[in-house]
């Protein structure tokens, strides 16, 4: 990939000030703060109907917000008009012009604002040779692949050469594999031209490993805005818990007993100093051990992965799944030992679902 | 199975064509073939048969100041309703396609016209056109307009015929432009504005064109239906005052069932399948190389 | 199996069989007439003729008749016609009285003079007016007994003629004094716009019969008995045409341009205009419409008074056999009887066709109490035939065009009905 003259595009820093959306009675999106640094790439993830289409339309100023603000580099941009955001947007169906050659839709915008032809040409020559489309440019639409698609779609923001791009799940239509290499590339992408980007999707694949930082919806608030790390390691929520990880982490209910907490009532106390009452365990399948010495536990049934192996197991009247190494030789009906260690617990306040730090295993 | 797989398959095809290619024969092709063979003939009289006189009747239509005239008011006919009538259509359906107040009632009341038959809408108009107690007069009377002889009068009779029309047609052809509005994906006109397309723009470069399908479609029917529509004829004018408002396919039904002159009929019907042939064929081998189908 | 199948075959066609003989069986003495009629489907017309049908049939066993509702009279003929030459069983119809030398070209009328056979037929044929029969008769055989009949009468507004001073009890007898009172009755507001016009006659659907009108009371008739050739550009048809179309450009007593024939009534009610010429066919809904008070007044005269007759005919046709012809005859009697023909003449508006007619009881008592209905009775005298040639609708058509030619001031009276007069002369050459 050749450098593009990126100077003019470097990216701007995006602040969202509690921005809410309501369509008639349902809150879309709900009070939502955000700090996007120069450059940064921002996943914005969350399941469906969390209101992240919704925020990604009213940064890009295709809806109006009904209370809040938004500031572009410093500047105030609510009520501004998309086209004088200084923005570009990838959609989720791509919106190219079927009836425009490739050549037109990547041009669309420059020749809408009646750029010089040498510069056009020059800005589409560079996107091309970027996107690998110099053999596509005078087909329709129509005629293109999925990928070819949705490289178009990405020509016609990179020619545009606006600090701030929108996509709004870019990649959903491809298929697993052409995924993978978009994702990839798209990520180059940003890098190369040193542009904010703010990406929604709900595929915690692509957020774990394109973002800089997650902003993790729902139901139209902002439960969680982190790096993918810390989103991973310290989920703020019951809800965050759940979302990220493949499987998600096991959250089991603690029930009080003397000095500690009991994994059923009445049960042994299996976590001294840790107080049972109303408080749930997070662990997640990859940190729980097979060793002697830890808690008695029956092996259901297992799924086999290749690298890994889960096994669903039967924990003290309930259930964990615990990832093993693909090696392991388990099978449904053996009895294992788990050991929980104290560093990879965490704990939630099982009524309000927050992370309780406070808690602390004192073993 | 064996004895099967000897009949032959063409057998299949035609005997299952067989139906429709009969109906199709009897009523269309025959018809048509049975009209121009009819018009190189005189008109059979009582016990007189008919005569074969080759391209006279044909010769008498160059001499024919009705015929020439009537092919003149159906080319002006066309021109007045056949751009009046599709850009009204595009104009409501992009109107009653918004987010505004009221869209089901307006899209109601652009669509009435369309179901109301032509004759009732001939009647109802007959009496709108009505010097001094027609509504127009009244309408019209404020602004110092009155005492005009809208139907009466040769040089306005084509026009407030050509007006009708196109208050009857324009509803039907915005059903066809609404469904086609409502097929273009939101979402390009969304990154059209993020480029900085205004609404003029917008409709230009991307509605316009998406929509150009449904415009050959709907220009076609157009053409057709002001060759096709005379009832309001017989109601309103019986293609008067002087053959002012005469069109060829009334002329033709004058020919064939008035003066009872088949031959001569025929021959009328012949110029006019040729003229829809011929728009049918401009329209298709021209407009449809320049639109975008999806 | 077979057998079983064969059986059940047998006795399937057996009864169908008898089940399609059996109507035959019962009715086979029956006479089953199919007459075309010119009116739409649906009008109150058609319920007064079931009703006189399903009267006449029950008077008269063994004769049925269906009645076919075609439309307007150039419809009805094209139906009747179509009928015709597929060879389905029509033997009568109502068509229009000026289509008689159409239907003799296309040699599918016999004459009534061969169907009569007793004095006391002879002497029915003898009964109608004379000016009724003359659209039926050529070369001296009757070919359509007058039926469903009307003539041009004036209506006029009485309140406007006391509104301007006019005596409502005496209309304009002449050309000159319509001019005179329509100038009169034509009112206009401050700024010049017509509020009402003095007359109105009507030049759109049948201009010709207008123009007969007009013709005639100038002393002239538009075509000879045989309809083979047609006066169009004589003086005095040319000095009528100028008259009509001074009404509206030089005395502006009525208003330029076409005036249309369906809206008209509709005007006059509105009193719109004063005088009007119309069919006595709208005598009965414009007295169900008016407000005011209106009378029905005799055409007015230039050299003597005129007015066509119009409308239908009775018609027998060819392909009836012997016995349906006699049947068909015997209805036509039936229909055309006086006390018929009064009841008739009340309920349609449409004129009586006989003298005798208007001597029944119904009738007499009739128009004592509404005198209008006596107009065109009286003004029979004067009344003349419709216009009626070989290709009738073509040779008219040359006339309706150049009557609205002039009359929209695109053409000189002279000049157009010398045009009208070459072209109905090109067509009508090849009869004579």
């Amino acid at each position: 990939m050749s450098e593009p003259s990126a100077s003019e595009c470097r990216g701007v820093g995006i602040s969202l000030r509690s921005v809410t959306k309501i369509f008639g009675a349902f809150t879309a999106v709900n009070d939502v703060s955000l700090d996007i640094a120069p450059g940064e790439f921002l996943v914005i993830l969350g399941p469906s109907g969390c209101g992240k289409s919704t925020l990604l339309r009213l940064v890009a100023g295709l809806e109006s917000v009904t209370s809040g603000s938004m500031l572009m580099g410093g500047a105030d941009i609510t009520a501004l008009p998309p086209a004088d955001r200084r923005l570009s947007m990838v959609f989720q169906s791509y919106a190219l012009f079927p009836h425009l050659s490739v050549r037109e839709n990547i041009v669309f915008g420059l020749r809408l604002r009646k750029r010089g032809a040498q510069e056009v040409a020059e800005r589409l020559e560079i996107a091309s040779r970027l996107l690998g489309l110099g053999e596509l440019l005078d087909r329709k639409p129509s005629e293109l692949s999925g990928g070819q698609q949705q490289r178009v779609a990405l020509g016609r923001a990179i020619v545009s050469k606006k600090p701030v791009c929108l996509m709004d799940e870019p990649l959903s239509n491809l298929d697993a594999k052409l995924r993978n290499s978009m994702r990839r590339e798209i990520h180059a992408l940003q890098r190369t031209l040193g542009i904010t980007m703010i990406y929604v999707t709900h595929d915690q694949v692509e957020a774990m490993t394109m973002a800089d930082r997650v902003a993790l919806l729902d139901g139209g608030r902002l439960v969680q805005h982190a790096t993918p790390a810390e989103l991973y390691s310290r989920p703020q929520t019951v809800f965050a818990a759940r979302f990220i990880g493949t499987p998600p982490m096991n959250l089991v209910p603690l029930h009080e007993a003397e000095g500690g907490a009991a994994l059923e009532p009445g049960g042994a106390v299996v976590l001294p100093g840790v107080p049972g009452k109303g408080v749930l365990l997070g662990v997640r399948p990859e940190d729980i051990v097979l060793a002697p010495g830890g808690l008695p536990a029956r092996v259901l049934d297992t799924e086999f992965l290749g690298a890994d192996l889960l096994a669903r197991c039967a924990l003290a009247g309930g259930e964990v799944l615990v990832r093993l190494p693909g090696k392991r030789e388990v099978a449904g009906g053996d009895g294992v030992r788990l050991v929980l260690p104290p560093q990879a617990l965490h704990f939630f306040d099982a009524a309000s679902g927050r992370r309780r730090d406070d808690i602390l295993c004192g073993a | 199975m064996t004895r099967i797989s000897r009949t032959p398959q063409w057998l299949y095809g035609w005997l299952l064509l067989l139906p429709s290619a009969v109906l199709l024969i009897a009523f269309t092709h025959y018809p048509i073939v049975r009209t121009l063979y009819n018009s190189f003939f005189t008109t059979p009289r009582g016990r007189i048969p008919a005569r074969f006189i080759g391209l006279e009747n044909y010769q008498a239509l160059l001499h024919d100041e009705i015929f020439l005239r009537v092919l003149v008011n159906n080319f002006l006919f066309a021109l007045g309703t056949i751009p009046a009538s599709v850009g009204l259509a595009l104009l409501m359906a992009v109107w009653v396609n918004g987010t505004l107040p009221g869209r089901a009632l307006a899209r109601t009341s652009f669509f009435t016209p369309t179901v109301l038959p032509m004759v009732a809408v001939a009647n109802i108009w007959l009496f709108f056109y009505t010097p001094q107690v027609g509504i127009l007069e009244k309408m019209l009377a404020p602004f110092g307009i009155h005492g005009v002889n809208w139907l009466g009068d040769p040089s306005t009779v084509l026009w407030c015929l050509a007006v009708m029309a196109v208050w009857k047609e324009a509803g039907f052809f915005m059903i066809f432009y609404l469904a086609a509005l409502q097929g273009v994906p939101p979402d390009l006109t969304e990154a059209a504005r993020i480029e900085g397309a205004g609404r003029w723009y917008c409709f230009r470069r991307i509605t316009w064109p998406l929509l150009m399908p449904t415009t050959i479609f709907v220009l076609l029917n157009a053409t057709i239906n002001c060759f096709k529509l005379v009832d309001h004829l017989f109601i309103m004018t019986k293609g008067g005052p002087d053959n002012a408002s005469s069109l060829l396919l009334y002329y033709i039904y004058e020919t064939a069932f008035a003066y009872w002159d088949t031959a001569y009929a025929s021959t009328l019907t012949v110029v006019l399948l040729g003229l829809l042939a011929l728009t049918a064929l401009v329209q298709f081998l021209y407009l449809e190389r320049r639109a975008h189908y999806r | 199996m077979k057998s079983v199948f064969r059986k059940a075959a047998l006795a399937g066609v057996l009864v169908l069989a008898v089940a399609l003989c059996l109507p035959g069986l019962s009715r086979a003495k029956d006479i089953e007439l199919t007459m075309y009629y010119p009116v739409s489907v649906g009008g109150p017309i058609t319920g007064i003729i079931d009703g006189m049908i399903g009267q006449f049939q029950a008077e008269n066993p063994g004769i049925k008749v269906k009645a076919v509702y075609a439309g307007n009279y150039d419809d009805t003929r094209v139906k009747a016609l179509a009928a015709l030459k597929a060879g389905e069983p029509v033997q009568l119809s109502v068509l229009f009285s000026i289509d008689v030398f159409d239907l003799m070209d296309e040699d599918v009328v016999v004459p009534f003079d061969e169907l009569v056979a007793s004095d006391a037929d002879r002497q029915w044929m003898q009964s109608f007016y004379p000016a009724l029969m003359q659209n039926g008769m050529v070369d001296g055989k009757t070919y359509g007994i007058p039926f469903q009949r009307s003539t041009i009468v004036m209506y006029y507004n009485k309140d406007a003629f006391r509104e301007v001073g006019l005596d409502p009890e005496t209309p304009p007898a002449t050309w000159d004094e319509m001019v005179e009172m329509g100038k009169k009755l034509t009112k206009r507001d401050a700024s010049g716009k017509v509020e009402r016009w003095g007359v109105s006659i009507p030049s759109t659907g049948y201009p010709y019969w207008m123009f007969g009108a007009l013709a005639m009371q100038n002393g002239q008739e538009l075509m000879n008995d045989k309809g083979d050739a047609t006066m169009f550009d004589a003086p005095a048809c040319v000095e009528a045409l100028q008259f009509w179309r001074d009404l509206g450009a030089k005395h502006q007593v009525m208003a330029e341009g076409t005036i249309d024939w369906g809206t008209l009534r509709q005007k006059f009610l509105e009193g719109a205009t004063a005088m009007m010429w119309h069919t006595t066919g709208n005598l009965t809904p414009v007295r169900n419409g008016a407000s005011f008070e209106f009378g029905v007044a005799m055409l007015p005269a230039a050299k003597r008074r005129g007015s066509p007759t119009g409308g239908g005919n009775f018609y027998v046709f060819k392909q009836a056999t012997p016995e349906e012809r006699q049947a068909a005859l015997t209805f036509i009697k039936w229909m055309t009887a006086p006390e018929r023909t009064a009841a008739w003449s009340m309920q349609t508006g449409y004129v009586a066709t006989r003298p005798d007619a208007y001597e029944t009881q119904t009738l007499r008592q009739y128009v004592q109490e509404f005198p209008p209905a006596a107009v065109a009775r009286d003004q029979f005298q004067f009344a003349t035939a419709e216009f009626s040639t070989h290709e009738t609708a073509r040779v008219k058509k040359f006339l309706d065009d150049a009557l609205q030619a002039v009359l929209t001031g695109q053409k000189e009276p002279a000049q157009a009905l010398a045009e009208a007069q070459k072209g109905a002369e090109r067509v009508l050459k090849a009869y004579r």
